[in-house]
């Protein structure tokens, strides 16, 4: 259900229904059919576990979310859990946490998404209860990410809309919500992502639609959904390369797409 | 309307069977876990107090939104027409095709 590259690129943490996640050193041997063979297991979740990411700049710690209600902050070198956030008896999600995103510019901070139709901001040195929690969304939150800056994140959630929160305040900034052509159906949010500078929101949908939005104005700037050799299925992951300058898409049609700009430049 | 009854003298055993529901089923979970479920809920209801006071005293929204534009201009966007900032060449070298055109089957379309 969820893969990340280490900060390094050195190794890369996969996790899914086992409820486990996997580590896997590309520095390793392959076995004989040119296999990697899994370098340390991050046992102890009691549900799957839906999404993961590397602390940044640190290959040794990562932060999974799970189907249990919790997320768990992973000593790798140990394979032990250094936090648990919520679960039992603590404060903290009441349903499976889907997402989770950690600030590029504070790694101390990250929010995630679930099931409970809440995103909640958390901070690793206290586990015991989430810094604040952000409703709004009327459906499972199945994605969250941070925003360049580091003080606001964007979700998508199974409502249909994308939102903006500033963590400071709390405040909802803005709501992305549009008619999808020809559905008769609401089209869920699966994953979104921001471009480097944060001016464009890409959202994609299970209609296979894939909105560009504009941050600020909230308005749709482009439909790759509708444009020729679109993904012709749901929309399931997409992501920025690291420079900021292709997006790629993934979908239920099995293809990976890499969109880039191709026009003309204005430098202002 | 609740009973309690204790089938031995081993606290761990027992059970507080309360009616829930219209239909009368019966909610046989130990006391020790109903209680830590009411001190969760407790601590949830003190953490949105705590929250919903803090909002009393938050700024408008105007003040973030005209930070948020200037965040936005002040890194130039390889995904934008209108760049603030010097082009990098290595954003088009998407449309260059694969590095190894025998070991992949990626193709520009």
């Amino acid at each position: 259900m969820t893969c990340a590259f280490s900060p390094t690129g050195q190794s890369v943490a996969c996790g899914g229904l086992d409820s486990v996640c996997s580590i896997f050193n590309l520095n390793s041997p392959t076995d004989r059919d040119g296999n990697l063979n899994v370098s340390r297991m991050l046992s102890g979740h009691k549900g799957y576990v839906s999404s993961c990411q590397y602390v940044p700049g640190e290959d040794t710690h990562l932060i999974t979310g799970s189907g249990d209600q919790t997320c768990v902050l992973w000593d790798i070198t140990t394979g032990l859990r250094t936090s648990v956030f919520g679960g039992e008896f603590q404060s903290g999600h009441t349903a499976d946490v889907l997402s989770i995103s950690i600030n590029g510019s504070n790694s101390k901070m990250f929010v995630s998404g679930s099931c409970d139709a809440t995103a909640r901001l958390w901070d690793t040195r206290v586990a015991s209860r989430a810094v604040r929690t952000f409703h709004g969304h009327e459906g499972d939150v199945n994605s969250v990410k941070f925003f360049p800056d580091g003080n606001r994140f964007g979700t998508g959630s199974e409502d249909g809309t994308c939102r903006l929160f500033d963590i400071r305040t709390g405040h909802q900034l803005q709501v992305y919500n549009q008619q999808h052509s020809g559905d008769n159906e609401m089209a869920h949010v699966t994953s979104i992502a921001f471009s480097i500078s944060g001016r464009l929101l890409i959202a994609g949908y299970t209609n296979g639609d894939c909105y560009v939005w504009d941050t600020l104005l909230a308005k749709v700037v482009l439909n790759l959904g509708s444009l020729q050799n679109s993904h012709e299925g749901r929309i399931t992951c997409l992501g920025l390369s690291a420079d900021g300058s292709a997006l790629c898409t993934g979908s239920w049609d099995t293809n990976l797409k890499i969109w880039a700009f191709g026009g003309h430049r204005k430098v202002i | 309307m609740a009973s309690e009854t204790a089938s031995s003298a081993d606290e761990e055993k027992e059970t507080l069977v309360v009616s829930v529901s219209a239909d009368g089923a019966t909610d046989k979970r130990g006391k020790h876990r109903i209680l830590a479920e009411l001190k969760r809920l407790q601590q949830d209801t003190k953490f949105l107090q705590e929250e919903l006071d803090e909002l009393e005293k938050t700024e408008n929204v105007p003040a973030i939104c005209k930070e948020l534009l200037q965040n936005m201009d002040s890194r130039p966007d390889p995904l934008i027409p209108e760049v603030h900032g010097p082009v990098n060449l290595l954003w088009d070298r998407w449309f260059e095709g694969p590095q190894d055109p025998q070991a992949c089957r990626c193709r520009i379309l």
